[in-house]
């Protein structure tokens, strides 16, 4: 994208008229701008998607004097499509399989890369029965790994590499052992065992104090 | 008690419905035969069992390798503990509570609603933060709580209490077969809106938020129904069965113009009416079975009620599933839910005495602590047949 900024004083409040050119050919000629306000920096920009070396220039033309800009060396940035990994972490167990998946929304990529985050490339590993990729030729690229351990865990990134540049994504896993939900659920088992002890052994206390004050007492809540 | 939710990727909403519900078949089959145990043994042992057994089950279920495997541990050995614990504790209430029967019953019904909602948010962060595994382990452990409940209901004899066999002699209870009934349509009505609604909002195209708003606004209102309904059926100033019909009767309408509400304010006002007036009427469906046979059957007579209801429960889901595949939307399935409801009302109102009753015309009503009363004054009040009005 080319931009061309004109800096005016002028209170002249004419029409301007704007002209592209490249290699001296004209692009767009005689775009006209009207009715700028006083003191505002005239824009014009052009986009282009195509790439092209060598000069252009943009051209202003306010009443009879011409203001010239050149551009040397134009380059096109190009914008490779982003790649979705997935910003929570997937949670899991020693022992379990996890799938990793990274998409590429609408655009193919020529191969697909898996790095884990210290930065050996899982695809060259021969480790068959432990990771296993597929999709390597379509915008959904899969990464299973297999009896993932603890230090398996971590940050693992996907770079899908299209003809015109890269693009990387990151998934996060987190592994835990079973002694971790294994903690909270022992404290509430705990707990429940606790509370019945107390409700029971209450109950069989009061009732060696009751003496025939116990049927009245049934009445009473019947009648409630 | 709401159907189980899970994700599933059919996209036949009658699979769907019959795969979510196959969970609830054993739960339903072991109610039956509840009332035997209960009456034998008393609420606090089944109850205490129970949650044992529901949470094993999930427990169970939280190393689960294949989907046979969870539906197994938790329709299986959850739901059997589930049962275990709900009928006898509705039960206990009505035992120990006579004039404040319904607001009780009321009462206990809103930890139904209160736990929806902490558990929404609960459970997703128990998922995030320790997968489902450890999440259903979690659960697991907080279901074992319920026997702790199960300890607190301490026994009580009641002078009405039947020595005998268990429920098999109300299968010939005429009147009680009737209610039966009554709430099997509607309880084939009732759950649809609780498995359809969401994916209805989603339908008409509001995103899913504003599809789970609607569906918190309904529970609130399910509440707010459930404590007004057991305040108004103590009052005394209505027959509970006049008051069930007209609940039942409500929703029923509500149900039916559920269509109607293409718009989100008329929808989450139709979806409000509907959670009040389900709301409302689900305390009354069980404090009035004593008044057909008895404090003393109440345990058998729960146990069955809940079992052949629960047959209505599982057949208008995948029914309303069916009916939305067959038509394209959720139109047909809704009026049916609703029409399943105004059915069950009219077999309601064959029940003995449903006017016989004698109302005489303002009198000054009995107050009975009920401030609405107090400012009414007089209105119509009614007696059972053979008494005097006073």
């Amino acid at each position: 994208r080319l931009l061309c900024n004109l800096a005016l004083q002028s209170s002249d409040l004419t029409t301007i008229k704007v002209t592209w050119k490249k290699d001296n050919e004209t692009i767009i000629a005689n775009n006209t701008i009207a009715n700028k306000k006083e003191n505002q920096n005239i824009l014009s920009d052009q986009h282009h998607c195509t790439p092209w070396q060598g000069s252009s220039s943009c051209q202003f033309q306010v009443r009879n004097t011409t203001f010239k800009a050149n551009f040397l060396n134009c380059f096109c940035l190009f914008l490779v499509p982003a790649v979705e990994g997935k910003e929570k972490p997937i949670i899991s167990y020693e022992g379990d399989s996890v799938v990793l998946i990274c998409q590429s929304a609408n655009y193919t990529p020529v191969e697909w890369v898996w790095y884990m985050s210290n930065g050996n490339a899982v695809s060259s590993f021969q480790m068959n029965d432990k990771y296993e990729v597929t999709g390597q030729h379509t915008n959904k690229t899969k990464l299973k790994v297999q009896k993932i351990l603890e230090k398996d865990g971590g940050w693992y990134h996907c770079q899908a590499v299209f003809k015109l540049g890269e693009s990387k994504g990151k998934v996060n896993i987190k592994v835990l052992s079973y002694m971790v939900p294994l903690k909270p659920f022992f404290a509430i088992a705990a707990e429940v065992v606790i509370l019945v002890a107390i409700i029971l052994l209450y109950e069989m206390y009061s009732k060696k104090k009751q003496t025939p004050i116990d049927e009245k007492e049934f009445e009473q809540i019947e009648q409630l | 008690m709401k159907p189980a939710s899970g994700r599933f990727t059919t996209k036949s909403f009658f699979t769907q419905r019959i795969v979510n519900l196959w969970n609830l078949l054993p739960e339903e089959a072991v109610k039956a035969r509840l009332g035997n145990l209960t009456a034998r043994y008393g609420a606090r042992p089944v109850v205490m069992t129970g949650g044992v057994f529901s949470g094993l089950g999930l427990l169970l279920a939280s190393f689960a390798t294949s989907l046979a495997h969870l539906y197994l541990c938790i329709g299986l050995f959850s739901g059997f503990g589930w049962a275990l614990v709900f009928t006898p504790s509705v039960a206990s209430v009505a035992r120990y509570f006579k004039k404040r029967r319904t607001l009780a019953t009321g009462l206990a019904f809103t930890g139904v609603g209160l736990s929806s909602f902490a558990f929404s948010p609960l459970f997703q962060f128990l998922v995030d933060t320790y997968a489902w595994r450890g999440a259903l382990m979690l659960v697991a452990a907080m279901s074992f709580n319920l026997v702790v409940c199960g300890a607190l209901i301490r026994p009580l004899a009641l002078k009405e209490d039947l020595a005998g066999p268990g429920c098999l002699h109300l299968l010939s209870h005429w009147p009680f077969m009737r209610y039966v009934f009554a709430i099997t349509l509607i309880n084939t009505g009732y759950f649809i809106p609780y498995v359809h609604l969401v994916a209805r909002t989603r339908e008409l195209g509001f995103d899913e938020y504003q599809a789970a708003f609607l569906m918190s606004v309904a529970a609130v209102a399910d509440l707010c129904g459930r404590l007004f309904s057991g305040w108004l059926a103590d009052c005394g100033a209505f027959r509970l069965l006049h008051i069930l019909v007209a609940w039942t009767s409500l929703t029923g309408i509500s149900l039916v113009l559920i269509p109607l509400g293409q718009g989100y304010p008329l929808l989450a006002t139709i979806a409000t009416c509907y959670g009040f007036f389900s709301g409302a009427l689900t305390p009354v469906v069980f404090s009035i079975v004593p008044e057909i046979v008895g404090i003393g059957n109440i345990f058998g007579s729960l146990g069955l009620l809940q079992m052949i209801e629960s047959i209505g429960g599982l057949l208008g889901a995948p029914l309303s599933g069916w009916l939305r595949d067959t038509t394209g939307d959720y139109t047909a399935s809704f009026v049916a839910a609703g029409a399943f409801l105004l059915a069950g009302t009219l077999v309601l109102l064959t029940l003995p005495n449903f006017s016989s009753w004698r109302c005489l015309s303002w009198a000054p009503l009995p107050s009975q602590g009920c401030p609405l009363l107090l400012l009414v004054g007089r209105g119509p009040v009614c007696v059972p047949p053979g008494q005097d009005e006073s």
